[in-house]
């Protein structure tokens, strides 16, 4: 069979876009509205997509805030509540939720998981975060943030000791036999034990083995120990390539891990989070862009920019092209190269270029439902991705314009599923069910 | 998200550390401050005076720079304040330890009362506490669990009472209740007065105090036999049996004079006696005005019309006009 693209939807905020709750005829209140997540995710999965992704922060996001303040991101659910309710409207889509394995017990995050396994029918997924946002220690009885290496250090034992859990029991341990009195079979229950270096969990998890034996792992770590962390137990991965190349390079990079950590290539997904805007024409898109990252503030926007150049725009003429001869620093120069390509590329002025980096600054397809298919063609043709996780800009018009315009063009070409084909997330993902490593099949 | 239907239960764990419950107190204490504090971290006065080009006003949420003896927390929480402000607060344990914290912070309180002198004695102590620590005692609301079996007769409820048990016969009853109690077999006479001192739980163990305490509570105030023991109490919460009319009955008693403020339903089989009381048992209730016909209010915490203001003057309000009609918690076990 050819291959096929998987989709996940970013939802978490809603839209990554700052400007989003301001688009003409969007939504607003999206983040903190039930009413309109549940609309959504049911329209999701009636376009059959694969999971609805709930990012999480410790914290509200580490901007300044001049710039948080008009920022829709600021408050979203916490992901367990949401998708556990989310799991009673829906039957087939996966519900992934972000935890963090810094701030978090792994006995907490195992139960949890476990708990919406079941209640969904085997549809979760843990998105594996060592939480990058600084605040979030200082919400956590720390005044540090804990260093990079060792959060990773000890997100890896996190996971074995998650996972180690979740085998607690057999799958064939309940037994429920009402004749005989017996409900479960103590010899098909183990006691984890765990004594490592971060945690001492004994075990065993009070909740049956999980329906996909183990919830999807998934990562979006991109430094060196997060892309390592991704090959050695990652199932899918969230990742944030700038474009085609980088992705590619990427795609290489973490599969090429795989075969040293054990582990076939072909049982981990790659999907990109990209921003999606669709229209008519090419140009109409376009336009619908700049549109959306023309209701960024001046004043976040400009911040945002700053930051990217290493260097204080706030003195730039806003309607002028981009002044030549800004000073390099060591610091950013990757960052900087970045934003010249861009302000050359698209010829924008400093207003739309600061917009840009105060809206949204990932990569972003952009056209009508044909070029967008074209492209996303391509990008799993020459490996680059799996498929992507779909980024908003606005909604629900531009989740429509997904579900209703650019999935049938996929479906048309035979590149996304008409229908589920399984249940559980596992297998619309093409995952295997892994064994329970105590209680061998 | 679910408009406040929410009540947050908090029990102090039960850590396997060597901790006695008087020192776990504090740290539960501290943490629902900190809770409490989080979910005031927004200012929903504010709400409303957003600019149109702006999602929220920043001076709305602040900081709440916990530094506390456990905790040190900055905030705020990244989720706005909720319709019922914050959650009904929920809390069971009967120690000293677990007295203090539904003093401090508890609304709802789970607890085993098995007679009337026992729950007004336990009533006094908690919102006698609540009062030494400034709160409203009104905002408290007891709501022991009740075990309703219900029978067309009494000699049938009797029956069910033995059957579900799992213990077959009164005979059956009985040799439980020794067993359980720690009592010689030999020497057992199920029809001689219980002595009180005998059942009192040790308060430093660290299993549940207050399920044992019922019992000792029980036969401090009522003379009773081990035999009209075992018909007081099952799954050490308050037992009542007989026809649907005598159930009702019961359960009115304690309420009527505010012995209890509700109960917490623990039906021995689910669904099936849940179907029963509520086939049975509340319509009786609805007919006697003492249980709402339909949910009064969105939010739970409009169904448990606590006082707002701490301040308020509540001996006003506790005349029998003001209580509130008889609340049927969420079944739930413990
Ligand atoms: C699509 C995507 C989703 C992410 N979701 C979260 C999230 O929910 N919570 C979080 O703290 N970080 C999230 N991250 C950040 C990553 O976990 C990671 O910290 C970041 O990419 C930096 O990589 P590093 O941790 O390897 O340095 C996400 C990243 C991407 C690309």
């Amino acid at each position: 069979m050819s291959k096929t693209l998987h989709l996940t939807a970013f939802m978490r905020p809603v839209s990554l876009h700052t400007g989003a709750w301001r688009y003409p005829g969007a939504y607003a209140d999206a983040n903190f509205n039930f009413g309109h997540l549940k609309s959504f995710i049911q329209k999701l999965e009636r376009a059959k997509f694969d999971a609805f992704f709930m990012a999480d922060h410790l914290a509200v996001l580490n901007m300044p805030v001049e710039a948080l303040k008009r920022s829709h991101t600021v408050t979203s659910f916490e992901p367990f509540t949401l998708l556990s309710a989310l799991a009673a409207v829906t039957d087939k889509i996966g519900l992934a939720a972000t935890a963090s394995t810094t701030f978090d017990e792994p006995y907490h995050v195992a139960r949890r998981f476990a708990s919406l396994d079941h209640i969904s029918g085997g549809r979760a997924a843990w998105n594996i975060v060592t939480t990058s946002n600084p605040d979030a220690a200082r919400n956590f009885g720390l005044s540090e943030h804990v260093e990079h290496g060792e959060r990773y250090q000890r997100a890896r034992e996190f996971f074995d000791v998650v996972t180690g859990l979740w085998d607690s029991f057999a799958d064939d341990a309940i037994i429920r036999d009402q004749e005989s009195g017996i409900f479960f079979d103590p010899e098909k229950l183990h006691v984890l034990d765990h004594k490592g270096e971060e945690f001492s969990v004994r075990g065993p998890l009070n909740i049956a083995r999980p329906v996909q034996g183990w919830p999807v792992i998934v990562q979006a770590g991109q430094s060196e120990p997060g892309k390592q962390l991704a090959a050695e137990t990652a199932e899918l991965v969230f990742a944030a390539p700038r474009d085609l190349a980088t992705a590619k390079a990427l795609y290489a990079d973490i599969k090429g891990r795989m075969p040293a950590a054990g582990r076939n290539p072909a049982h981990l997904k790659i999907l990109p989070a990209a921003m999606i805007v669709i229209g008519d024409s090419v140009d109409e898109a376009k336009a619908k862009r700049a549109h959306l990252d023309s209701l960024v503030h001046y004043d976040s926007a400009i911040a945002s920019l700053s930051i990217a150049l290493g260097h204080d725009a706030s003195g730039f003429d806003p309607d002028a092209p981009l002044p030549d001869n800004i000073p390099d620093t060591n610091a950013s120069k990757s960052g900087r190269a970045q934003v010249l390509r861009l302000a050359e590329q698209e010829k924008l002025t400093v207003r739309q270029l600061a917009q840009r980096y105060g809206g949204y600054a990932g990569l972003a397809l952009i056209g009508t439902p044909k070029t967008i298919a074209d492209e996303m063609e391509t990008w799993l043709n020459e490996e680059a991705s799996d498929g992507f996780t779909c980024v908003f800009p606005f909604l629900p018009q531009g989740l429509d314009d997904v579900t209703e315009k650019l999935v049938p063009e996929l479906q048309r070409r035979g590149l996304f599923r008409k229908d589920y084909e399984g249940s559980t997330l596992r297998e619309h993902l093409g995952l295997s069910r892994p064994a329970n490593r105590f209680f061998p099949a | 998200m679910d408009y406040g239907r929410i009540g947050s239960c908090c029990k102090i764990a039960h850590r396997c550390r060597s901790l006695v419950n008087f020192t776990v107190s504090p740290r539960a204490i501290e943490f629902l401050d900190v809770a409490k504090k989080l979910w005031a971290s927004w200012d929903p006065r504010r709400e409303g005076e957003v600019p149109p080009d702006r999602f929220w006003d920043a001076s709305s949420a602040r900081t709440i720079d916990h530094e506390g003896q456990f905790f040190h927390v900055r905030g705020p929480l990244n989720v706005p304040r909720s319709p019922q402000g914050h959650p009904v607060i929920a809390q069971a344990g009967a120690s000293e330890g677990g007295i203090e914290l539904a003093a401090r912070h508890g609304e709802i309180i789970y607890c085993n009362i098995l007679s009337r002198p026992a729950g007004q004695a336990f009533t006094k102590k908690v919102k006698g506490k609540a009062i030494e620590v400034g709160r409203d005692p009104f905002a408290i609301r007891i709501v022991p669990g009740l075990v309703a079996i219900i029978g067309e007769t009494r000699e049938e409820a009797l029956r069910k009472h033995e059957l579900f048990s799992g213990t077959g016969s009164e005979d059956g009853l009985l040799a439980r209740f020794a067993k359980e109690n720690g009592i010689d077999p030999a020497t057992f006479d199920p029809d001689a007065v219980l002595e009180a001192e005998r059942f009192v739980p040790d308060q430093n163990r660290q299993w549940a105090v207050g399920m044992g305490l019922g019992l000792s509570d029980l036969l401090t105030h009522e003379k009773l036999t081990a035999r009209q023991a075992v018909r007081r109490s099952e799954g050490h919460h308050r037992l009542v049996l007989g026809t649907p009319e005598e159930v009702a009955d019961q359960i009115i008693d304690l309420w009527q004079d505010g012995t209890v403020d509700g109960y917490t339903l623990q039906p021995p089989r689910a669904p099936d006696d849940i179907e029963e009381f509520v086939e049975k048992v509340v319509p009786i209730l609805q007919d006697r005005g003492v249980y709402p016909r339909e949910y009064e209010g969105r939010t739970i915490r409009d169904r448990y019309p606590f006082p707002t203001r701490i301040e308020q003057d509540w001996r006003d309000r506790t005349d029998r006009n003001e209580r509130c009609p008889l609340q049927g918690s969420l079944p739930v076990s413990i």
